[in-house]
């Protein structure tokens, strides 16, 4: 189990992560939303160790992480917002570099590495350098690398970017499929639908602070709100977005 | 609004010329301009230097003369190779490419007016470096170089052809200006000249300076001549034959006989034997009489190491040690020794009774002292093993002797037909001009010809055929200005008719007239503009002709383009030959036409007042340069604008798949190879990164240069020709380790650059962590990609020149002062390398290292000397060799412990994150105001 406790993250004095403690647990996957800006991929970075906490703490499988942060990497795979990569690698040469950094033994990691590249069609495109790939042939590199060593731990941020429909089926497919077999997966994204569909639990950000931290069916019934996008609407939008449009409109055309 | 857009796209253009991302990937750009004007301005300072030292004066006209010539060329082509490599790292952004093509397009801007913002950015750009670059030098190198020494050749007025017996008056009256004060000839210079003229079998002598008609000279090269022809007198005799193997000449058992073709007689007198000009086992005691301990004990030993076989591909290249050798063989084949030789076939016959290698007591006191150039008396040579390529004495009358014999073979006696055998042509040595039996033949003047020099002595021969003249000029010193030469030309001229070079020296001192001044900074500026123009306009020249490629092509070859151009002109600027003389220029005469900053060093000289003659065609290509450069600068943007522009809409940009083969070995467990195969991945396939790395190695390179020129290495440069590379010298040694030196410090350098900062969180997500482990990796990385390829780049360089304990013995040092400088580099922070942000204005590194060139340059030297001496004492290389290995095995365990004393964690952010957030809004091309 994943477990926030009163995590905080300060930049320049200004909160970006406001005292927000949830849990995510093994077997279930956790929807964590918030508008832009809201903290979301900040607390993935904190989760990831790749920043540091101002106060708090985030516990995995009862222990601090930053107590041994090189066994809490070791669990861990992520899939971050950004599709960022060494380009002048090949897709085999990234994975094969991400195997050697996470000393898997040589062999089975080249075997799985084949079979990945084979399951998400990118096995013809494995020596062209990652330059040359889309956006959503880049993020199948990065699933792929997080998946690599068998994690305990799934953080995907924004994982379902430039994917094409079947490709995002399967990724939709594949978190359920993780969850399954006893992983802990945090998921983010603005795509309500598909969080409503993969997701038994989700976690709303609004202005850095938790607003809600519940079963999509519990909050449901709390809000009497049919939809999680009206729920979301209720909780993290402050805007009356009809009126912005018009006035958007209204802008352009006078 | 085209206006608008105009200045918009010009400044976002004007911003993007140097790939700021790449250099400072927080986009720093304030910070990076700073430093760029700073790098500029520091180059101009020490572009300053050799301008302010001219400026400090030099009491020696010609020793000036070449000082201004050095300082002046080391101007332009520093100033060359810094708009160049302005040029070569500003590649990218010279055209438009498809950002700015899919970032505009959908924009409503016309093509031409993107195109002319493009050209005016980079226009401004080249303008901005030549200011920035030369704005202390050009304030102040005018100045300077104005009253510096000039050259003032021009020539005295034709006359009617001059008879051999009217030749002195005229010659009297001709040398005045050399025999003023500051001519060649001036008086308590010790310096004197005799000359002899022969025509229609009239012959005259005169002497000037302290020279008497009866003194004996060095004739240094000249002898070349009568080895030539005592070789067609053996020949004619039927004792050899020109295509005789030189190896049949030899004692049994010096050399085997090779499988191909081997050098005969007549290769060896033609300088086309494959032969270097110097051996490489010629190590003199006495740098001042170099030949006297070269004997033919050591000739033998480098024919029988070498052989005899002769090149297939084997031109021109002038060859003491041929000549040398030939007349060794020669002497071998008649049974005696080649002073003998030389008295039995040609001084004896022709009776030269004051033509010898050895000179009685009576000659002795006839023998003028030679003289170094700078009024300091040089010692006389003795040449044994290479008698035959430099060693006679002889008097001006001996040598019309020999003249009047070249002229009118039938009169010679037994001699009449070698001589005649000895004019038949019988190869091209350079522009028209053809070798015979060692004699040079002008295709344009009819003249034979050859120049003699020794450590105190020029001298020049000369004989026209048709015309029936010759003359000959023997001289009691060296001369930059080649005064032998000049003399002698000056009355074959005169014998002609022609208008006769000028006997002034053609050296002036400078002027500080107001006149000189301006026209001095007109002459620094126009040349720079014209120089730094033309080396841009080639950069976008050959951008543009590649742009005629298809375009995939074209983007595979262009990274190797940028590279080549890189090391194109570091290899030009520190491999050309400084000006020291007009002899550099004749010597020089094959390539010199190829180097462009030859062409605008003439340029600015034809500017800056009179200019020898022999610079006009380098002033013409100078000219033509700059304007092919230019035509060729339009078209690539005519070509952009209507070819490339279109393709780049029309065809992505998708790199080619690599062959998928993996050629990388590993480099220890999984952490290490993966640090290891990403290191040497990224530094193969980064163009930005090659290119830094490379500006290291130019700066190897630059030190380098400066051992090679230094006092010693010039002298055993003159000796050996080019040949010094086989001599275990200073020079080499110091060069070695400099070089190795350049090679890790700029591997470390890159290694502190990222390739794509953003993309490092892969490294960071993963369980590596700091302390031994990485710093294992790091090393391996390090030693992979610097100490490793150097070291064993030094070690086929070293073993295939010199003797095998002498090369052994260094490459052990190389290998410790590699591992002592790679433990160095590796002390400090936990980096992996291309993975930790970097901001150049934080950096302190450049500025010690920059400030400890000089230091470290002149320890280099010193700990080179002590090598050379160590390296010929077991003892003595013993104790420096236990001394460098225990240092290296410090450095290895400080390093080691430094990496484990503490929680060491990996490092990825050059400076912790800042209090205040800085929004890098002029990045869109708006410079911030500070303040």
């Amino acid at each position: 189990m994943l477990e926030l406790r009163n995590v905080t993250k300060r930049f320049s004095g200004i909160a970006a992560v406001d005292n927000v403690s949830f849990q995510a647990r093994r077997g279930e996957v956790t929807g964590y939303l918030g508008p832009n800006g809201s903290g979301k991929s900040t607390t993935m970075k904190m989760i990831t160790g790749l920043i540091d906490m101002t106060s708090g703490e985030i516990l995995f499988e009862g222990e601090r992480i930053q107590r041994d942060l090189i066994a809490h990497k070791q669990r861990m795979g992520y899939v971050p917002e950004e599709p960022h990569l060494y380009a002048h690698l090949s897709g085999l040469e990234y994975l094969v570099m991400v195997g050697q950094l996470r000393n898997l033994p040589a062999k089975p990691a080249a075997e799985r590495i084949d079979g990945l590249l084979r399951l998400l069609a990118l096995h013809g495109d494995r020596h062209v350098p990652l330059s040359s790939y889309s956006k959503g042939m880049r993020q199948k590199v990065l699933l792929a690398a997080a998946l690599l060593h068998n994690p305990d731990l799934l953080l995907l941020d924004e994982p379902f970017s430039g994917l094409d429909v079947s490709s995002a089926l399967v990724m939709r497919n594949l978190i359920q499929e993780l969850a399954a077999r006893g992983k802990v997966v945090v998921f983010s994204s603005h795509e309500l639908e598909t969080v409503e569909r993969v997701c038994s639990h989700v976690v709303i950000l609004h202005r850095a602070k938790l607003v809600a931290d519940d079963s999509i069916e519990n909050l449901r019934t709390l809000m009497a709100l049919p939809t999680l996008e009206e729920i979301f609407s209720q909780l993290a939008v402050e805007q009356d977005t009809a009126a912005i449009s018009r006035e958007i409109v209204d802008l352009i055309v006078t | 609004m085209t206006n608008l857009q105009f200045r918009v796209l010009y400044r976002e253009f004007l911003f993007r010329i140097v790939d700021l991302d790449v250099l400072a990937p927080q986009g720093d750009v304030t910070k990076l301009l700073g430093q760029f004007a700073a790098l500029l301005a520091v180059v101009g300072l020490w572009v300053l230097l050799p301008a302010v030292m001219v400026a400090s004066g030099v009491s020696n006209l010609e020793l000036g003369l070449i000082f201004t010539w050095i300082a002046e060329h080391f101007i332009i082509a520093t100033a060359m190779l810094v708009v160049g490599l302005f040029a070569v790292m500003s590649w990218e952004s010279m055209f438009p490419d498809r950002r700015d093509v899919l970032v505009l397009a959908p924009l409503p801007i016309r093509g031409r007016t993107l195109f002319w913002a493009k050209i005016a950015a980079v226009a401004t750009a080249l303008s901005l470096t030549v200011l920035v670059l030369n704005f202390l030098p050009g304030l102040a190198a005018p100045f300077a170089l104005a009253i510096a020494p000039t050259f003032s050749s021009n020539y005295d007025p034709a006359m009617p052809p001059v008879t051999a017996a009217d030749m002195q008056s005229v010659l009297d009256r001709d040398m005045k200006p050399a025999r003023l004060q500051g001519g060649a000839l001036a008086p308590g210079n010790y310096v004197g000249t005799t000359v002899g003229v022969i025509e229609h079998g009239v012959r005259r002598v005169f002497s000037y300076g302290i020279a008497q008609p009866d003194s004996i000279f060095e004739i240094g090269s000249i002898t070349k001549t009568f080895t030539g022809l005592v070789l067609a007198q053996m020949v004619a005799q039927g004792k050899t034959r020109f295509d005789e193997p030189v190896r049949d000449l030899l004692p049994a058992g010096i050399v085997a006989k090779p499988r191909g073709d081997e050098i005969t007689l007549l290769d060896l007198v033609t300088h086309h034997s494959g032969l270097p000009r110097m051996p490489d086992n010629f190590n003199p005691i006495d740098w001042n009489n170099p030949y006297a301990d070269y004997h033919a004990d050591n000739l033998y030993a480098y024919v029988s190491k070498h052989g005899v076989a002769k090149p297939a591909d084997a031109t021109f290249e002038y060859s003491n040690l041929g000549v040398g050798l030939l007349g060794q063989a020669l002497a071998n084949r008649a049974g005696m020794s080649y002073p003998d030789l030389l008295e039995q076939e040609v001084t004896g016959p022709l009776g030269m009774s004051d033509t010898a290698v050895s000179l009685s007591p009576e000659q002795r006191s006839r023998f003028i002292q030679g003289n170094d150039g700078r009024n300091h008396p040089a010692p006389a040579w003795d040449l044994d093993a290479l008698a035959g390529a430099g060693a006679i004495r002889s008097t001006a009358d001996d040598m019309l002797t020999y003249l009047d014999a070249q002229l009118h073979p039938e009169k010679a006696g037994g001699l009449s037909a070698a001589i005649q055998e000895s004019h038949q042509l019988r190869a091209e040595s350079s522009l028209n001009t053809w070798i015979a039996l060692a004699w040079f033949y002008n295709l344009d003047t009819g003249n034979f010809e050859h120049s003699g020099a020794t450590g105190g002595y020029t001298s020049y021969v000369t004989f026209n055929l048709k015309g029936d003249y010759a003359t000959v000029v023997l001289l009691n010193t060296q001369s930059v200005t080649g005064f032998a030469d000049q003399l002698g030309q000056h009355i074959r001229q005169r014998l002609a008719g022609q208008p006769a070079i000028s006997l002034a020296n053609p050296v002036a001192g400078g002027s500080d007239r107001l006149w000189n001044r301006l026209r001095s900074f007109a002459a620094y500026w126009v040349a720079m503009f014209a120089a730094g123009a033309f080396i841009f306009c080639s950069v976008l020249s050959v951008q543009g002709l590649a742009q005629l490629l298809p375009r995939q092509q074209y983007l595979r070859v262009s990274s190797v383009l940028q590279m080549a151009f890189f090391c194109l002109l570091l290899t030009v600027y520190f491999l050309q030959p400084p000006f020291t003389s007009l002899e550099t220029l004749a010597a020089n005469q094959r390539w010199l036409p190829w180097i462009p900053s030859a062409w605008f060093f003439a340029l600015f000289l034809q500017l800056n007042g009179p200019m020898p003659e022999q610079f006009a065609f380098l002033v013409h290509r100078a000219w033509m340069g700059l304007a092919i450069a230019g035509v060729g600068a339009a078209a690539a943007y005519l070509i952009c604008y209507y070819r490339t522009l279109r393709l780049i809409v029309e065809q992505p940009d998708i790199a080619p798949a690599s062959s998928g083969v993996n050629w990388l070995p590993r480099f220890g467990n999984s952490l290490e190879t993966a640090v290891g195969q990403f290191s040497v991945r990224t530094l193969f396939r980064s163009r930005q990164h090659r290119v830094i790395l490379a500006f290291y190695l130019g700066i190897g390179l630059a030190i380098t240069i400066f051992f090679m020129r230094t006092p010693e290495a010039r002298q055993l440069s003159l000796i050996t020709g080019g040949d010094s590379w086989r001599q275990v010298s200073v020079p080499l040694l110091a060069s070695s380790i400099m070089m190795m030196g350049a090679w890790v410090v700029g591997i470390r350098m890159v290694f502190s650059m990222p390739l794509d900062l953003r993309a490092n969180w892969v490294f960071r997500i993963t369980p590596l962590g700091g302390g031994a482990k990485c710093l294992t990796a790091r090393r391996r990385a390090l030693y992979a990609l610097s100490v490793v390829p150097f070291w064993a780049g030094s070690v086929v360089l070293f073993v295939s020149l010199w003797p095998w304990r002498a090369a052994v013995g260094h490459l052990v040092v190389l290998g410790l002062v590699g591992v002592i400088l790679a433990e160095l580099c590796l002390h400090g922070t936990q980096k992996i390398p291309f993975t930790c942000s970097y901001l150049p204005g934080k950096s302190s590194f450049h500025l010690k290292l920059w400030l400890s060139v000089g230091l470290l340059a002149f320890l280099i030297l010193e700990a080179a000397d002590w090598e050379r001496r160590a390296l010929g004492n077991l003892f003595g290389y013993a104790v420096m060799a236990g001394i460098l290995a225990i240092a290296a095995a410090l450095a290895w365990r400080r390093t080691a412990a430094l990496a484990n004393s503490e929680e060491v964690e990996l490092q990825f952010e050059e400076e912790p994150e800042p209090a205040i957030l800085v929004l890098n809004i002029h990045k869109d091309g708006v410079m911030p105001i500070s303040g």
